[in-house]
This record gives structure tokens, C-alpha cells and sequence, in this order.
């Protein structure tokens, strides 16, 4: 099923597959040089079409975000979001590694779309090999006249640059990480103004994620209706999952939006590690509602199906969680995240989190209370959409679905911890 | 003009307003502590947050939301109350809670707020969960920084990269570790630092000057002038039992907005300090008169000295003051008059004039314009305000008239103790010629009489009658 439906993972097997003739080889560049023969309207249109919703997490279609770019005569930017953070989450860097010129193509694309003439993107400061796949991507595109003064020989100009992160997980929202781009403290700006009105430099600024942008390069290449055959309605496409967890084969894998959850696990990813039974599974990165071992079962992979499960598709990171293990210690590490990984701007945010990871250490070194976990659902509202980035509701999600759903776990885990002998986890793991 | 509803009440608003700004500007507050009317919007506090439709479900800060028709803001429903209650909640979760040791206490935001809106019992257990940050640093000639009591609403950070352009502060690390800091091998000695203490919410910035000197609730707040510059920044003197605590922006958006200059600000010092008390009369030594003796004196001098009598004002005397002055001394006496500005001091774009003046304009206008000549031979009358100007070398004064034990004073034959301006009202009139009355605060102190009483109690010991 999955093999036909390979669209940003079609080169990855191949030898040398982050090499421009290895991209060259198989149709690439044709896309960009035919986005540049279109009408700038034409292509935000097509990608539009072909329903191609934002892959890092909130799903907006990625054509409506270009056409929101305002067609004055500042300058414009296009910055691409490959600040992959999210616990669990790590499709974008197998695009950067293994097929980064796709990457730089759907930049062409996108830049072309907007009339950008510049574009940056911005990678996690960790991902040493991506950038550097990256970088030399972009160096082969300048090169062969992909990039430059006169793109393609058209007259375009178009510059690429990559920025370095410099390793916070808050810098993957979009506005905090405008302000780390232009160097200064990542974190995230009060809207309005939207990016499109007054991003990077204070001009108009459209970040779109890796995948997002990767997808592009098809669609052109082979028209929405071609992209349409893939996925659901209101979800077209394929799309990456990165699986972790008790798989026995974790890994990338692309599959056609609306496929079955539960044959991902049991077919791309080879089944339940030593035959383990499914616990829980969170879908979409650490920050959306786990799923139970019972909602698992018929749920299928698309936007629509996974809200109405009551949690989100997210970036597609699914975490796969065997039975057998401690979802207390797991919300430990999530709070633990997100205290360390909150700007510390927004009242609620800064204190809430840091209050939870708190309250989630005394459950774990057994002095907590069964009082805690209400106090710890109400600080979780208190902190939801109160704030000005949805860092708070990242942080906020995993505690109030991990409490509700395995109450009885967590009431165990507290009245027997107090009584043994309190030994913290993992081994020198700090709260 | 958009029209909304502002807790149901049919409005209609200035447009680019934000929904705080018209909230407030119709009786209705919107509790906040980051934002401020002459800072850049930070949108951080979340205190502000309300209930406006059409919109996301979710509420919005009324301090970034800016009005649009049909509008429909209701800022009292219960979701807003929670809100506000899980605000003041997390604030409240690190925040030492030390009031009865707090200088701000009384004047506190967070205090006001939890009164007002909160009142809720604290969830945390254990108050040594509270993360520990640097306390009682002095970051600066004048200011002490309490990184526990801070809310982090980023005001001082604002006002020193924005209002002062002096980008000293900034906010390292994040979560609830973040605390406010000057830059390394910074300190925070603009000359206009203290306002940092108006304009933080609660206890974080405190005064060095005023740290532990007074109870704020005691202290009784009167309008005035800063004498410091030509500028003429609206202040409140703060007083108890006749002294002056601190001085206090008052706001004037023409003239000052809400801000004061620490040399301002802290000059209210020379109006408890080295006070002229009694009549002074030297004869060998300087004796201690009675104000009849002293006035017969004075005017003994003045009447051998005739039309060669000299009189060196200064140009931080009121309005109503020169108009004495030259009624007496130039129209009856036929006296020369000089103006006595001294050095010019420092200047910037900002508030601060190089005239160090607080009325050198209108007593100008009024005909005393003549500069202190270097050397000024015959008979010297001089009149002094609060921090005096020397006096070119070598003058000797033979009578003078002031509010400070100044040099002049200590080289003079008679010597006369006026009330300051705090201790009497006036008008001065600033570099751009706006006039602004000033009221007493408090009673002369000692034997000390307004200049205009002084004045005509020696015309009349000279024979004339001054017109009141």
C-alpha cells in the first residue's frame, strides 16, 4: 500500500540520494523550472488545490498561507521551519539528510509563489547532518544556476540561506522563531501583526514547515488532482510518521493521510516490540492528548478522524507506548519538557509549567498527593489558550489527557509509591 | 468611529484604540500590569484578558486587541473572573509574598489585585517550592533589585530600551527561572533610573534613597514642580510631619508624560536639609536676630547703599516673587537687577534643560534679564532659591535673602530665612513658556517667611508700601 504512495521518501534508498544528480536523475528541479514558466497567483492556486495542509503540527492549508502574503513592494521572505523540536518528531531531518534538494526546490517553488527573493531555513541548532546536507544542497543548486542573481536563466533572483538554531524548543513557533532568525531571544511575538503583515525584518514573512514545502515539488510537477489521490478528502496527500516507542521497527515512514493507525504499527513498523500489547499511543508529538490501546483500534491517520478522537494529527509523530509502562514517569519527562522548555514570557506558562513539573517530581519521588492530580488538571486549564503561543497548550494537553484517561494509574502509583522506599527515575534524572 | 458594546453598554469609540485603552478611558478597568500608556505593547501579564466576540473562543488581551465595529467586549463574565484569578495564582506561586517587608507595599499592583480581584487561598503546598532568585542587589547608584518579588511584566526592560535608549537591561534564561539583569559588567546608572520604581508593578525595583524610610500609606501626596531644570516636570511631594519623603512624577503628557530625572527626583532632599531657620545678623561672628532687628538692619544697608544698591535674583524665584522684586528694588529703589542662573548644567534630548532653572524664562519676561557680571562692585543684595548657585568669586553679598545655609549666606552681614517653594505656592514658567502654579506643601520651617512677606516687610522698614 505504502510503496505507491512515496512522494517525499522516493529517493531516500538510493545511493547518494542527497546529491543533485541523484535528484537530477529522477525528474528533479522540472517543478521549480516549471513553477517559474506559471503565473506567481497560479501556483499558490495549484498548491491550494491540491489541499496540502501545514505538516508541522497545525495544518493550514499551505496555498491560503501563501496567498495571504500582502503584494506591496516590501521585500518578502520565506523562512522554512525545521526547528523539529517536538518530543517524538524527527521527519523533517530524514528530508534534510537523505533528500535535501527537495527541499530546496520546493523553496524555489514557494519563493516563486510569493515573489519572494529570499528565503532562510531555519534548522534545529542538534541536526549537525542536516544542515550540512542542507547547506551543500544549496551550494549544488547555486552551482548548476538553480539559485542566484537569474534562476533558471529567467531573470529571477532568489537566495537561500540556512540559519543554525541555537537550541530551543520554543523556536519552532513561528514568531519566536522570526525573532531568533533575526537574533534576538526566542520568543514568540503578541499578534497581530501576522507574519504576512510584519515578520522577519519587519516585513512580510510566510514560515512554512519542511514537509509542507517538500510537497510542493509534486504537486506542480503532477498537478493537484495527482496529489488528490492520495490521502482523504479533507486531508490529501501523504504524509511522514515518525514512529518511536515499542515498535520493533521504529523509523520515517510515508503513508497516504487516512491510513489505519493500527496497520502502521503492524505493518511498517513491524509489530509491538517482543509481542508486547499496545497501552497507549500519542499520535502527533508529546504535545497532543494520548490516545488509549481501545481508541487506537480503527483510527485512522488524517486530521479530521484524529481530532475526532479527541487528540491531534500534530507533526506525526506517533509514540508508541507498551503496556507495562509507567505513564507516570512518562508525564514526569513530558512536564519536565515543557517547564524546561517554556520562553518564560506569558504568566500562566512560566509558572505553570514549572509548577507542574514540580508537582509531577514529588508523585515520582513519592510525596505526592492524590489531591495533586486535581490540582494538577485545574493548573492545566488555567494555563490552556491563555497565553501567547500555544507552548502553554503543548504543555497543558499531555497532563490533562495522561490524568483523565489513566486516573487509576496514577492514584496507584501514588498511594503505593509513598509506602516503598522513594527511589527517583530515570537514574540521575533531575526534576 | 466603530461602535461596541462594552459590557453591554452601546459605545462609540476613537478607531485604533485597543479595547483597554477605551475601557479605561470609559470607567471601565481592565486590571493589567505589563502594559503601560507610554511603553510599547508586551502583551505578556495575560492579565488583561477578556471576553470579546466576534473572535476565537478563546479571550483576548485587551492591551493588543484593537477596537472594531460591532464589537462586543464583556470584561466581568465568570471565564474572565477565572482567568484573572488563574493569573494572579501563577504570579503569586514564586512571589515571596513579603509585604510587611516590602517598600512597595500599600502601592503594590499585586497587592491591589489580589485584594480585588483573587482572594483565593494559596494551592501551593510547601512554600519552599518557591524557586529562589537573586534578592537585594544594588544594580545601580540608585536602585535595588529584588528578582523574587519581580513579575517579570518586562516595564523596565521597555523603558530603558525605548524611552531612554539605553539598552542596559535585559531578561536571562527562561521558565520561571527568567529574571530581569543588567547586561554583564553593566549597571543601571542612566540618569533617569529611578524611574524604574514608578513604573514596576510591585517591590522588584526599589529606591536606595527611599528604601525603609517610610510606610507609603502615611505619606500624603501634594502636587508640585520639580525646581531642577527649566523643563518644569509636574511632581508630587510626598511628606510626613513636615518632611519630604520622595518626589514623584505627576503625569503631564506635554511636558513630563510620567517620567523624572534622578537629579529631579531627588532634590527634595535640599528642601529638609541645611535650612536657613532664624534671621542672621554678622557682626564679628554670625548671631542669631530676631526677624525686627534683622529687617532694620537690612534696611539700613540697603538706604547707605542708594542708587548703587545691586541685586542678584535668582531664576528659580516664582513669578509672584519677581513681580515683588522688582517693585521693591528696581521701580522704588532704582536698584539694577541681574539674573543669577549660574553654570549651565547638562542637557539631553530627553527631559533634562542644561538651565538648571525653574523659572529663568518668565523672570526673564519680566525684565530681569541681566547676566551676574564676573566682578560686581557697591552694595549686593542677593536672593536665593533651593540649591543655590555660587556666586562669582570674590563677591561679597552685604544681605541675603534664601532658604538654604548657603556661602552666600555664611559671607553676608544680615541674613533673611525664606520658605522654599514647596512652602509657598507660585507659578513658574518653563523654556517653552507654559506657565504652571505650584501650591504649598508645607509650613515654613523655623522663623522662615514666604519672599513675599519678606519683601514687604522690608519696604516697609524702608518707607514704602508694596502694592500686594
Amino acid at each position: 500500500m505504502a510503496d505507491e504512495a512515496k512522494i517525499l521518501s522516493r529517493n531516500w534508498g538510493k545511493p547518494d540520494s542527497h546529491k543533485i544528480e541523484t535528484y537530477l536523475a529522477s525528474g528533479g528541479y522540472e517543478a521549480a523550472r516549471k513553477a517559474i514558466g506559471m503565473k506567481p497567483a497560479d501556483v499558490c492556486q495549484v498548491v491550494l488545490d491540491a489541499g496540502l495542509r501545514g505538516r508541522g503540527g497545525a495544518g493550514f492549508p499551505t496555498g491560503r498561507k501563501w496567498m495571504f502574503m500582502p503584494k506591496d513592494d516590501r521585500p518578502r521572505y520565506l523562512l522554512v521551519n525545521a526547528d523539529e523540536g517536538e518530543p517524538g518528531t524527527f521527519k523533517d531531518r530524514d528530508i534534510m539528510r537523505f533528500d535535501p534538494h527537495m527541499l530546496v526546490e520546493g523553496m524555489i517553488i514557494a519563493c516563486w509563489g510569493m515573489q519572494a527573493n529570499a528565503g532562510y531555513v531555519y534548522v534545529r541548532g542538534e541536526f549537525v547532518e542536516p544542515i550540512n546536507r542542507v547547506q551543500a544542497a544549496i551550494d549544488e543548486a547555486y552551482a548548476k544556476g538553480f539559485l542566484g542573481d537569474s534562476i533558471f536563466g529567467s531573470g529571477y533572483k532568489l537566495d537561500l540561506y540556512v540559519h543554525r538554531g541555537a537550541g530551543a524548543y520554543v523556536c519552532g513557533e513561528e514568531t519566536a522563531l522570526i525573532n531568533s532568525l533575526e537574533g534576538k531571544k526566542g520568543n514568540p511575538r503578541i499578534r497581530p501583526p501576522f507574519p504576512p503583515q510584519r515578520g522577519v525584518f519587519d516585513q512580510p514573512t510566510t514560515v512554512n514547515n519542511v514537509e509542507s514545502i517538500a510537497a510542493t515539488p509534486f504537486i506542480i510537477a503532477n498537478g493537484a488532482e495527482a496529489y488528490r489521490k492520495f490521502g482523504t478528502k479533507d486531508s490529501a496527500g501523504t504524509k511522514l510518521f515518525s514512529v518511536s516507542g515499542h515498535v520493533n521497527n521504529p523509523g520515517v515512514f510515508e503513508v497516504p493521510l487516512g491510513y489505519p493507525l493500527m496497520d502502521l504499527i503492524n505493518v511498517e513498523c513491524k509489530g509491538m516490540l517482543n509481542g508486547m500489547r499496545l497501552k497507549a499511543v500519542i499520535p502527533g508529538g508529546s504535545s497532543t492528548p494520548i490516545l488509549t490501546a481501545a481508541e487506537c483500534q480503527g483510527l485512522n491517520l488524517d486530521y479530521e478522524s484524529i481530532a475526532k478522537a479527541g487528540s491531534m494529527l500534530g507533526s506525526g509523530a506517533v509514540i508508541v507506548i507498551g503496556e507495562g509502562t509507567c505513564l507516570v514517569n512518562s508525564l514526569h519527562v513530558l512536564t519536565h519538557f515543557y517547564a524546561h522548555e517554556s520562553c518564560g514570557q506569558c504568566t500562566p506558562c512560566r509558572e505553570g509549567t514549572g509548577w507542574m513539573a514540580q508537582l509531577t517530581g514529588k508523585i515520582i519521588k513519592g510525596q505526592g498527593k492524590v489531591e495533586d492530580l486535581d490540582l494538577l488538571l485545574s493548573l492545566a486549564n488555567n494555563m490552556s489558550g491563555n497565553t501567547i503561543c500555544p507552548l502553554a497548550d503543548a504543555a497543558a494537553g499531555p497532563v490533562k489527557s495522561f490524568i483523565t484517561k489513566f486516573r487509576a494509574e496514577f492514584e496507584q502509583y501514588i498511594n503505593e509509591r509513598k509506602e516503598r522506599n522513594p527511589s527517583p527515575w530515570p537514574v540521575g534524572f533531575k526534576n | 468611529m466603530p461602535k461596541i458594546k462594552l459590557n453591554g453598554r452601546e459605545l462609540e469609540v476613537e478607531a485604533g484604540k485597543t479595547v483597554l485603552q477605551v475601557a479605561l478611558a470609559n470607567g471601565v478597568y481592565i486590571p493589567h500590569f505589563c502594559y503601560h500608556p507610554f511603553l510599547r505593547i508586551s502583551g505578556n501579564c495575560r492579565m488583561c484578558l477578556v471576553d470579546i466576540k466576534p473572535g476565537p473562543p478563546k479571550l483576548s488581551i485587551a492591551c493588543n486587541t484593537v477596537v472594531a465595529d460591532n464589537m462586543e467586549i464583556d470584561t466581568e463574565n465568570d471565564k474572565v473572573k477565572n482567568a484573572r484569578k488563574a493569573v494572579m495564582e501563577f504570579l503569586l506561586k514564586n512571589h515571596p509574598v513579603d509585604c510587611p517587608i516590602c517598600d512597595k507595599a500599600g502601592e503594590c499592583t499585586l497587592q491591589d489585585y489580589y485584594m480585588k480581584y483573587d482572594l483565593e487561598a494559596s494551592r501551593l503546598g510547601d512554600p519552599a517550592d518557591k524557586v529562589k532568585k537573586q534578592k537585594r542587589r544594588r544594580v545601580g547608584k540608585n536602585l535595588v533589585l529584588d528578582s523574587e518579588r519581580c513579575i517579570l511584566c518586562t516595564r523596565c526592560v521597555r523603558f530603558m530600551a525605548e524611552v531612554v535608549n539605553d539598552d542596559c537591561l535585559v531578561i536571562k534564561n527562561r521558565r520561571d527561572v527568567a529574571e530581569i539583569t543588567p547586561f554583564p559588567g553593566k549597571q543601571v546608572d542612566n540618569p533617569y533610573s529611578l524611574n524604574l520604581t514608578d513604573i514596576c508593578p510591585v517591590g522588584a525595583w526599589t529606591s536606595s534613597d527611599f528604601r525603609f524610610k517610610q510606610r507609603v500609606w502615611f505619606l500624603e501626596s501634594v502636587p508640585s514642580i520639580c525646581p531642577g531644570c527649566a523643563r518644569g516636570c509636574n511632581t508630587f511631594l510626598e511628606k510626613r510631619r513636615g518632611e519630604v519623603y520622595r518626589m514623584k512624577p505627576r503625569v503631564n503628557e506635554e511636558i513630563n508624560k510620567c517620567w523624572l530625572c534622578d537629579e529631579g527626583r531627588l532634590s527634595y532632599h535640599c528642601i529638609n536639609d541645611n535650612r536657613l531657620t532664624t534671621p542672621l545678623i554678622t557682626e564679628a561672628n554670625q548671631k542669631e536676630a530676631t526677624w525686627d532687628a534683622a529687617l532694620k538692619k537690612a534696611a539700613e544697608i540697603i538706604k547707605t547703599a542708594g542708587i548703587d544698591l545691586k541685586v542678584v535674583v535668582s531664576a528659580s524665584l516664582s513669578q509672584e516673587e519677581g513681580r515683588a522684586v522688582v517693585s521693591l528694588f528696581k521701580e522704588k529703589l532704582g536698584a539694577k537687577l541681574f539674573l543669577h542662573t549660574g553654570e549651565p548644567g547638562w542637557e539631553d534630548e530627553f527631559l533634562r534643560k542644561a538651565d538648571a532653572n525653574a523659572n529663568t524664562k518668565g523672570l526673564t519676561d519680566q525684565g530681569i534679564s541681566e547676566k551676574v557680571p564676573d566682578q560686581l562692585g557697591g552694595t549686593v543684595v542677593v536672593l536665593e532659591a533651593l540649591s543655590a548657585k555660587s556666586l562669582p568669586a570674590g563677591m561679597m553679598p552685604a544681605v541675603v535673602i534664601g532658604p538654604q545655609v548657603s556661602e552666600a549666606v555664611k559671607t553676608s552681614k544680615v541674613a533673611l530665612p525664606a520658605a522654599s517653594y514647596a512652602e509657598t505656592s507660585g507659578t513658574f514658567v518653563n523654556f517653552e513658556g507654559k506657565a504652571q502654579e505650584f501650591k504649598q506643601v508645607l509650613p515654613p520651617p523655623g522663623q522662615a517667611l514666604p519672599y513675599l512677606q519678606i519683601l514687604s516687610r522690608l519696604a516697609a522698614a524702608l518707607g514704602y508700601k508694596l502694592a500686594a
